[in-house]
């Protein structure tokens, strides 16, 4: 082999030679391999190269044209190629070079180092895979306000806001809970939570059943705002969950509460074939149905008259449809209600029981959303979507009844023979205005037409709407303005007795302006703040004949107006670590206004026609009667350990309002009356004590609570009393105290397979209506007497057991003693007329009340991608078709005088319903 | 082939470990069973970073009929025995045939080619086949020399290999153009043709060193009574180990031992540990290294999984062997060395085959398929079971679950074989809990399957999403590794057959290689290849390598490209 010729001297050889073979090289745009071929083979001597390496083939080139050996520098430079001449070729290449000569051997190596060993224990690629599936995510960091405007010596606020990420729809209720300072916070209805931090870094953890929960850093710098929105998340049906929910049963500073939500429980037990919210607040402690397909509810030994309901602070004066089979809400829109019974926060008042504050859905800001169902009674739809994306939303609702199919299966005869139909409509517009302001606009409508047996029509109705504005000052401060109209209505025409028969129409208007303030101070002290101011308009009506046949005088029952205002303040805060304590007072002014006439009797005697002094008539607005007191309200828990707590509170509430009813339920005839010239307002005072314990590894929550009420200036009405006779009132009522007591248990258990609660109360509530000095002016004599909702002993049973995501059967118990009742006790003759001698009042109980319902929830298959999916719903009311005692009555019959129970459902009812929503099962 | 049974059954015996327990009692008839092998390289001269293409000669005595071993261990070794490249490679009675890369790095030096089965491994390493080479590493001036004397020593005795007279070879021309298609032929008798086993390569003249090498003594034999530790691989390569309890430290039995193929899912097979703890688990005939996982079930004893390797350790030493060359073999090495570096220039590199990856599943088509995409997300496959799978159910008695299977198949008394990811996970509890959004899809074979000895009601496997086992908590008697199963397959038409570009140069070192020449039973047995760009003296080297005692003749011929 002969020596390579040097690179230089062949680059040389050959350039000369290419030089002659193109002396005039034009300098054109020219391609290297054209080039190539052109000058290179002419010389004998190939070019080697590799086409794709080249990447810069256009000549011309820098320099002299002429200049071939230039040419090919050139190209590999610009190439970042190499040259390499052998007598065999030039070798245009990449990369390391080639050394055309061996090496000068020299040193010696004793080994050429392992590549095996090395290999082999490197970790593969599936381990790496493997590890990295195993790493636990880092927690995600969120930054709060501005890095340049750190105060370290103030509490920065936080205010944040959580929503579903799937609508945008704000969550009530999720909690917060900052582990290194032990501090928490739940949302309000927009979702919204604030909280004072120090600047610094915390792990935070945001929770809401259903909801997959998060935990992140939080790095406060100052104050400013954070958006959390939370995924859906189905929780295993064994599992019983565990949430690290600092603000649950045990901590929560409310006693006497109770929230459910349709988000939280998916499975609610459905009740004549609908998930009817406010039915299932019967079932809770301390609640009592005033009787079978009756509106009205009992709470711990109040009236019917004592709650007040809010959906969406729109006030609603009549809850029932269809006899209370139904309450007047469409469960498609309610997403959560609160009930408070003991406690009842400063922002509210003007009731003695109970407040129900419930909230409608707030509207997908995102899709188009709807559920809606039918069952052999009632057909029902919900639709909700934006209005602007992200920005606005909107909620639409509709339920009516379509048939008279429950009516033809009632025990009462003249039921039986009855129809009715009702419907209820309701919307909400839900609108983010800007970073600071929310306007929230709702409507409602419920009416209900029914005709008993063609011897009475009654029609009612509630109307109203609120207008509502969220604004926020800062972090720390935000308030809402609402005003609100609400109206509720009745018609009578009642045509039992042709000569009697007569219509009234009764018109109840309420029109609230109210402002609430909400500010979290730098020690975090949650204040709120703020008033109302109620105009009231009553219209009870005049009662006319109902035709000419009726001999009915005409009579005007007469207007009330009156104005109730209200304002508050409390503070929630907690002064030593373990105690909480919610404090507030609220001073509520009523004013009873003209235009009225008012009668005034003779001091120390009867109010009756007879003792009537003198009548004064008062122009519009004159100010008749004015009354006002303070209401304090007190709260404070204080935590025992981890999982128990003791809870106290103590309330004054006043009412200024309240109703004329002879009936234990509420009817549609019932009349609302303000308080007046003679009539004081009720107040009440409230104490309770109760015990939390939770067991956090069964899911199990249980509660004792005690409370003594005492109740000024209840009315309580007179033996035979007309409301429609045209009597004034004072002389149809008596006021008297009340004195109510009780113990409530209550176990619940809110995940697993077996959800549910049991519940058990004992109460007493009686009513002492005393005038020593005018024993005409006494009611059972003077002594003590049980009230007509007094019911000693009540449990209820609620149980859900989920077989599968498809499957699940729920029932429900209701056991109470019967409601007092005054009986007969003998007949005696007088002058061959009929008397009949009564008992004391309430002196006797019906039978106790029983009732068990079945009901078995199937839903469709669990397929991800759904436009639709369907839920059959089969239920059974009333199952062992118990006949539980409405009222007893008594007839003679051929002079012998007989009892009869009336019974309203006597036997099993069986309803389907068929119910759908657009998306999955996962859907809401 | 009667003769042959009792070894069978006898190499049976030794698999399941009663020979090892038995020692004595079966005597071995050491010539039976020993196996001899020659190894033919194309040339003698290398540059690092070329391949060494080989064809080897099996010989095994007295069972001439059956192959005792199907897998041939080939390693380049330096000359004090350490390796620097093996392979495996699949042998049978026609041998082996093959290639071997040197790496890169490698030193210039002197270095051997060594060959054996398993089998050989029971008697002494100098048994083996060793064939000396010559690497040339361009690039470094530093070259490789043993200085390790301590250690035992022996050489190799080099002869000549005796001219074939029987053979000739018949080309048209005595010279040829470069880059031309050359014809030849060989006149080989039929009984030359039945009786051994021939060869062929075609080189630059002196590449090659016609010399046969055989170790000067055999130091260190093995015993006659000695008991084979090492078994034949008649049906492949095995990957041999050992549970040890991590406690104690001794043996653990009764373990069940599986080992999947990661690489593709073609691939798990079984192997309930003998007495002594140990596993003989098959390995798939695929090519190239791959990943596997191994898990071991020991009723969750922490065991130590001891993987026997399978290149034979035991030290040989050739000793110093300096690398020197002479001014001919300079000149040769020098151009070899200017080919092998613009070969590689020109080579597209990226031409790795990973074509044989195949989407077969070990388990063949799942019976039924869910795509959890299809179906609501569900907090764990526990739920999933319970909800959407109608036949399976989840079954908890006295504390311990089981999946049952409601369809009655003479399996169903079997419990399931679970994996993730095609690989097995042992705890159901941690398999029932692992969280849905992990998993892409569940495959199900529902009525029974066999793996091993060991019976299932039928397959339960979860494909996660990221490939990462869904999060679960693998085992932890369980590794992951590499391993190197068959080297890849010599394509003979590349080397052969180029094809020639205008501007790529064709600088091969062997213009053909014939591992194994299969002659025309007429006599005259014809073979093509290409002339390279490379000028100069050629010479066709036919290698007839004797059946029966492995003995090696060489027919040459010489040729001149110009």
């Amino acid at each position: 082999m002969k020596p390579l010729i040097s690179y230089y001297t062949l680059v040389t050889l050959l350039l000369c030679i290419v030089e002659q073979a193109y002396p005039q090289s034009s300098g054109d745009s020219l391609s290297f391999k054209k080039w190539l071929t052109e000058n290179g083979e002419t010389v004998g001597v190939l070019v080697y190269f590799n086409e794709s390496w080249i990447s810069h083939d256009i000549f011309p080139f820098q320099g002299d044209a002429n200049d071939s050996r230039s040419v090919l520098e050139q190209f590999c430079k610009a190439n970042k190629l190499k040259l390499l001449s052998t007598e065999d070729g030039i070798y245009i290449y990449k990369g390391s070079s080639i050394s055309t000569t061996l090496p000068e051997w020299g040193t010696v190596r004793s080994g050429n180092g392992n590549n095996l060993v090395s290999n082999q224990n490197k970790v593969t690629q599936s381990e790496q895979q493997y590890k990295l599936g195993r790493i636990v995510a880092d927690l995600e960091l969120i930054k709060v306000g501005s890095p340049r405007s750190v105060n370290t010596l103030k509490n920065a606020r936080v205010r944040g806001r959580v929503i579903d990420n799937d609508s945008d729809e704000p969550i009530l209720g999720a909690t917060i809970y900052v582990e290194e300072v032990e501090k928490g916070a739940a949302t309000d209805i927009d979702g919204y939570f604030s909280i004072p931090l120090r600047p610094g870094k915390y792990k935070t953890t945001v929770n809401c059943l259903s909801m997959r929960s998060r935990t992140f850093y939080l790095e406060v710098f100052s104050d400013g705002d954070i958006s959390i929105p939370l995924e859906k998340e189905l929780v295993s049906i064994n599992e019983v969950q565990v949430v690290a929910d600092k603000i649950n049963n045990v901590a929560g500073i409310q006693m006497g509460f109770e929230r459910i939500s349709s988000k939280t429980m998916k499975e609610i037990p459905v009740i004549m074939g609908e998930k009817d919210l406010l039915k299932i607040a019967q079932m809770l402690p301390g609640v009592q149905s005033v009787g079978e397909g009756s509106a009205g509810i009992n709470v711990r030994g109040g009236s019917a008259d004592q709650n007040l309901f809010y959906i969406n602070k729109l006030p609603v004066y009549n809850t029932a449809h269809l006899f209370g089979f139904f309450s007047a809400f469409n469960p498609d829109i309610i997403n959560d209600f609160s009930l408070y019974k003991s406690n009842i926060p400063a922002n509210f008042g003007g009731r003695l029981s109970s407040i129900f504050d419930i909230s409608t859905r707030q509207g997908n800001k995102k899709e188009f959303y709807g559920k809606g169902g039918i069952s052999p009674i009632t057909g029902h739809i919900m639709l909700e979507g934006p209005l602007i994306e992200n920005k606005s939303s909107v909620v639409l609702s509709y339920r009516t009844t379509y048939s008279d199919w429950i009516l033809s299966r009632l025990d009462d005869v003249s039921l039986r023979e009855s129809n009715a139909s009702f419907y209820d409509i309701s919307g909400v517009i839900n609108t983010v205005l800007n970073k600071k302001n929310i306007l929230k606009v709702f409507y409602y409508k419920s009416k209900d037409d029914f005709s008993l047996s063609s011897t009475n029509d009654y029609a009612y109705a509630n109307n109203g709407t609120s207008v509502s504005l969220k604004h926020f000052y800062s972090q720390a401060l935000s308030s809402d303005i609402a005003v609100v109209s609400s109206n509720y209505s009745f018609g009578h025409n009642n045509k039992k007795n042709p000569s009697e028969a007569f219509n009234q129409n009764y018109n109840l208007h309420h029109n609230e302006l109210r402002v609430d303030f909400k500010y979290t101070s730098p020690s975090n002290h949650k204040i709120s703040f703020g008033g109302s101011s109620i105009l009231y308009h009553l219209n009870r009506g005049v009662i006319k004949p109902f035709n000419e046949e009726s001999k009915r005088t005409i009579v005007d029952l007469g207007k009330d107006k009156g104005v109730e205002n209200a304002l508050y303040i409390s503070d929630d805060f907690s002064p030593i670590p373990r105690l909480s304590i919610l404090a507030g007072i609220r001073y509520n002014f009523f004013n009873f206004l003209g235009p009225t006439t008012i009668n005034e009797y003779f001091e120390n005697s009867p109010l009756d026609e007879n003792n009537i002094k003198t009548q004064k008539e008062l122009e519009n607005n004159q100010l008749v009667k004015s009354y006002s007191g303070p209401e304090p309200r007190f709260a404070a828990n204080y935590r025992l350990g981890t999982n128990s707590s003791l809870k106290t509170s103590y309330n004054r509430l006043r009412q200024n309002i309240f109703m004329l009813s002879n009936t234990i339920a509420i009817s549609p005839t019932d009349q609302w009356k303000l308080a007046d010239y003679h009539i004081k307002p009720a107040t009440t005072d409230q104490l309770s004590i109760g015990y939390y314990y939770d067991v956090p590894k069964k899911g199990l929550e249980s509660s004792l609570e005690i409370y003594q009420k005492w109740t000024k200036n209840i009315a309580e009405f007179k033996d035979g009393v007309d409301f429609v006779s045209g009597k004034p009132p004072e002389m149809q009522l008596l006021q008297g105290r009340q004195e109510s007591r009780g113990i409530e248990l209550m176990l619940k258990k809110n995940s697993g397979r077996l959800t549910g609660w049991l519940s058990y109360t004992y109460s007493k509530s009686t009513i002492l209506v005393q005038n020593k000095n005018l024993p005409t002016q006494q009611i059972n004599y003077g002594k003590v007497y049980p009230s007509n909702y007094d019911r000693p002993h009540s449990f209820n049973a609620v149980t859900n057991l989920r077989y599968s995501r498809r499957l699940s059967i729920s029932a429900n118990m209701v056991y109470y003693t019967g409601r007092p009742i005054t009986y007969p006790e003998s007949v005696y003759y007088s002058e061959g007329k009929q008397t009949l001698q009564y008992s004391g009042r309430n002196e006797y109980r019906l039978p106790n009340y029983f009732r068990l319902d079945l009901s078995i929830n199937l839903e469709g298959n669990l397929n991800r991608k759904k436009w639709i999916h369907s839920y059959w719903m089969l239920n059974v009311y009333n199952l062992t078709g118990r006949k539980n005692a409405y009222s007893v009555y008594f007839e003679s019959n051929e002079k012998v005088l007989q009892a009869y129970k009336l019974s309203i459902i006597g036997a099993p009812i069986f309803t389907v319903s068929w119910n759908f929503k657009f998306g999955n099962y996962v859907s809401e | 082939m009667l003769a042959n049974k009792p070894l069978i059954t006898l190499c049976l015996l030794m698999i399941f470990g009663f020979v090892r327990s038995q020692p004595k009692s079966v005597p071995i008839e050491k010539d039976q069973l020993i196996e001899q092998l020659t190894v033919i390289t194309d040339r003698s001269y290398y540059i690092a970073g070329e391949k060494i293409l080989f064809s080897t000669n099996y010989l095994a005595s007295s069972m001439l009929h059956q192959s005792w071993s199907s897998v041939l261990y080939v390693e380049l070794i330096q000359s004090d025995g350490e390796a620097l490249t093996n392979g495996k490679y699949q042998l049978n009675l026609n041998g082996a045939e093959g290639s071997l890369k040197i790496p890169e790095n490698c030193l210039s030096g002197n270095y051997f080619l060594k060959a054996y089965t398993q089998w050989m491994r029971n008697a002494s390493q100098y048994n083996y086949a060793y064939v000396p080479i010559k690497v040339v590493n361009p690039g470094t001036s530093e070259t490789y020399r043993n200085v390790d004397s301590a250690k035992l020593q022996t050489t190799l005795i080099a002869s000549e290999y005796s001219k074939s007279d029987n053979i000739s070879i018949v080309s048209t021309q005595q010279r040829y153009e470069t880059r031309k298609k050359v014809k030849l032929s060989f006149a080989i008798s039929q009984k030359d043709s039945l009786e051994n086993k021939l060869c062929v390569a075609i080189i630059k003249k002196g590449s090659k060193n016609l010399q046969n090498f055989t170790v000067k003594s055999l130091p260190n034999e093995l015993s006659n009574n000695q008991a084979a530790y090492y078994f034949p691989e008649f049906t492949g390569a095995w990957l041999r180990g050992k549970l040890i309890d991590k406690a104690t430290n001794q043996p653990y039995k009764g373990g069940l031992v599986n080992l999947s193929l990661l690489s593709d899912k073609s691939y798990l097979t079984g192997f309930n540990t003998t007495n002594d703890g140990e596993f003989f688990l098959t390995l798939p005939r695929q090519t190239g290294e791959k990943e596997f996982f191994i898990t071991a079930k020991t009723n969750e004893l922490p065991v130590h999984i001891a993987l026997e390797k399978a290149f034979c350790k035991r030290p040989v030493n050739f000793g110093p062997w300096p690398f020197e060359l002479n001014e001919p073999e300079k000149q040769l090495c020098q151009e070899l060395s200017l080919n092998a570096q613009l070969s590689a220039k020109f080579t597209p590199k990226n031409k790795t085959s990973k074509a044989n990856k195949t989407n077969a599943v070990f388990y063949g088509k799942a019976d039924v398929q869910y795509n959890t995409d299809k179906y609501i997300e569900l907090p764990n496959l526990e739920e999933f079971i319970f909800e959407i799978i109608p036949y399976l159910t989840v079954v908890k008695r006295k504390g311990a679950k089981s999946i049952q299977n409601a369809e009655k198949t003479a399996f169903s008394f079997f419990p399931f074989f679970l994996l993730v990811d095609y690989i097995p996970v042992h705890n159901l509890e941690d398999y029932l809990a692992i969280k849905m959004n992990k998993i892409d899809k569940i495959e199900i074979i529902n009525g029974g399957y066999v793996v091993g000895n060991l019976k299932y009601s039928g397959i339960i496997n979860i494909i996660s999403k990221n490939s990462d086992f869904a999060g679960i908590d693998l085992n932890k008697n369980s590794m992951f590794f590499n391993y190197q199963l068959y080297a890849p397959e010599t394509n003979l038409n590349d080397l052969n057959l180029p094809k020639h570009k205008n501007r790529i140069p064709d600088r091969r070192n062997c213009l053909y290689w014939q591992p194994h020449l299969i002659p025309n039973i007429d006599g005259e047995t014809k073979i093509e290849f290409y002339t390279s760009d490379v000028k100069g003296e050629y010479e066709v080297i036919l290698y007839k390598i004797s059946k029966s005692d492995g003995s090696v003749q060489v027919a040459t011929k010489n040729f001149i490209v110009e």
